[in-house]
């Protein structure tokens, strides 16, 4: 390897790592509760579970369940109805002022047996809620999000640029030598290096993950626009209807046309993920994979039959795939146990970097062409 | 011998020692690929198990490294 390049690869991994470190620390801790977001609100008691029953009870009509979560808010729309893969004895419904409206939503959870209304879940507001918009968008919306993904791309950067270094640092040293008994600044280069290594798959599947989710609001505008339009364009000069048919006969047609999948989601009329005369019935699979990759089916809102249904375009499913590799969220408690580790332990890796830097910056610090030619001269 | 000689010298050697230096970080980043891709395509079976295990080795080689190593290396001096 040249000087040149050696010294080239040290500026880009100096710059890019300096650039994103304080954003980068920011995702890794507000991470680390995300990865529990399900425990913390069980906790927090903010997750009402619906009361024990017999396993085998039947489960009641969608419209009967409509019908409770409307009743409490008879003014509003409802948008979305939505349940939990590991919680099939609820859903939940969402009531905004109108269709498309994303202010002062209402969440109303309803018991799947009972009819029941179980809770009215506050998914805007409380801790969980700001760590998520600061992960996310930094409360800054569609600009945050795609800084964030910058943030992202250049810690990718950062962590290639780090695997080129690793080798002239530790030509010397055996793999995972931390040097306990020298200067503390040599045992930090050697943690930030092992550490890096080590984490260097994780940390590099979780940023390339990242950024991907970072356009995920663009990417399913896209979709809309290429997917959804092509799929509603013969009832597009159409009036909207004035009456809708049976949810649950709906939910049954979308269910008869894909009877290997699981209901994920129902977007209601004039939503984004319908038509103004459809129900968008989002079915899904039971494995990790295909619980992620919902299949939309649209179901004409008066008279229940099926308008058409196709799989997820490549560049959805790249997005829906890479959300569970980003969260951590689908290998159960052991997964997000590691998921913490590893967080924490990029945490670290961030941290010496950022160290190693500010302790030398005032310090002499010959180049790296002398640095090597003593070393040599040592040797 | 000039200095830039001795770099470049120095430099040709690094390249060199290249893929032993790499070995240990390409098996650890290969086994954490791999279980995070398995733990993926099953759901609580023996794959995801595997997967698992082949992710908690980094962690445990740390607990080695920072843990029980100076430990033994004190015991041992």
């Amino acid at each position: 390897m040249q000087i040149q390049t050696i010294k080239t690869w040290s500026f880009i991994h100096k710059w890019s790592s300096l650039i994103c470190t304080v954003f980068m620390l920011l995702l890794c801790l507000t991470g680390l509760p995300l990865i529990f977001g399900h425990e913390i609100n069980h906790m927090l008691g903010k997750e009402v579970e619906p009361p024990t029953m017999p396993a085998d009870t039947p489960h009641i009509s969608m419209d009967e369940m409509l019908a409770s979560a409307k009743a409490l808010y008879p003014a509003r729309v409802v948008q979305y109805v939505f349940s939990e893969p590991d919680e099939p004895n609820s859903w939940t419904f969402s009531l905004g002022k109108t269709p498309t409206s994303d202010d002062d939503t209402k969440y109303v959870k309803v018991d799947a047996r009972t009819a029941n209304v179980i809770d009215e879940p506050k998914f805007n507001e409380g801790f969980m809620h700001i760590m998520f918009r600061l992960h996310v968008d930094l409360f800054a919306g569609l600009p945050g999000m795609l800084f964030l993904g910058f943030m992202g791309l250049l810690l990718v950067v950062a962590i290639v640029s780090g695997v080129v270094l690793y080798a002239p640092f530790m030509r010397k040293l055996d793999f995972a030598e931390i040097r306990h008994n020298r200067a503390p600044k040599l045992k930090r280069l050697d943690t930030h290096n092992f550490l890096g290594v080590v984490t260097l798959v994780w940390a590099l599947v979780v940023g390339v993950t990242g950024v991907i989710n970072a356009w995920s609001d663009l990417v399913i505008k896209y979709w809309q626009f290429d997917q959804m339009a092509a799929m509603t364009a013969p009832y597009k000069n159409l009036p909207p209807p004035t009456n809708f048919a049976s949810l649950q006969a709906s939910v049954a047609a979308a269910a008869a046309r894909e009877p290997n999948m699981q209901l994920g989601f129902i977007a209601f009329p004039g939503t984004d993920f319908s038509s103004p005369h459809h129900y968008g019935m989002f079915m899904r699979g039971d494995s990790p994979i295909t619980a992620r990759l919902f299949k939309p089916v649209l179901v004409d809102a008066q008279t229940t039959n099926i308008t058409d249904s196709r799989n997820v375009p490549w560049y959805l499913a790249t997005l829906l795939i890479s959300q569970p590799l980003h969260f951590g969220d689908y290998g159960g408690l052991p997964l997000k146990i590691i998921w913490l580790i590893l967080d924490i332990l990029t945490i670290v890796v961030l941290w010496t970097g950022l160290v190693l830097w500010w302790k030398k910056r005032n310090q002499y610090a010959p180049d790296i062409e002398s640095r090597i030619a003593m070393n040599a001269l040592k040797a | 011998m000039s200095t830039q000689n001795l770099t470049q010298q120095t430099a040709n050697s690094m390249s060199a020692k290249t893929p032993t230096i790499f070995l240990w970080p390409s098996i650890l980043g290969s086994m954490m690929l791999v279980g995070l891709i398995a733990a993926l395509v099953d759901d609580g079976g023996t794959i995801e198990a595997i997967a698992l295990i082949l992710l908690c080795i980094p962690t445990l080689l740390m607990v080695y490294v920072y843990a029980l190593k100076p430990l033994f290396n004190k015991s041992f001096r």
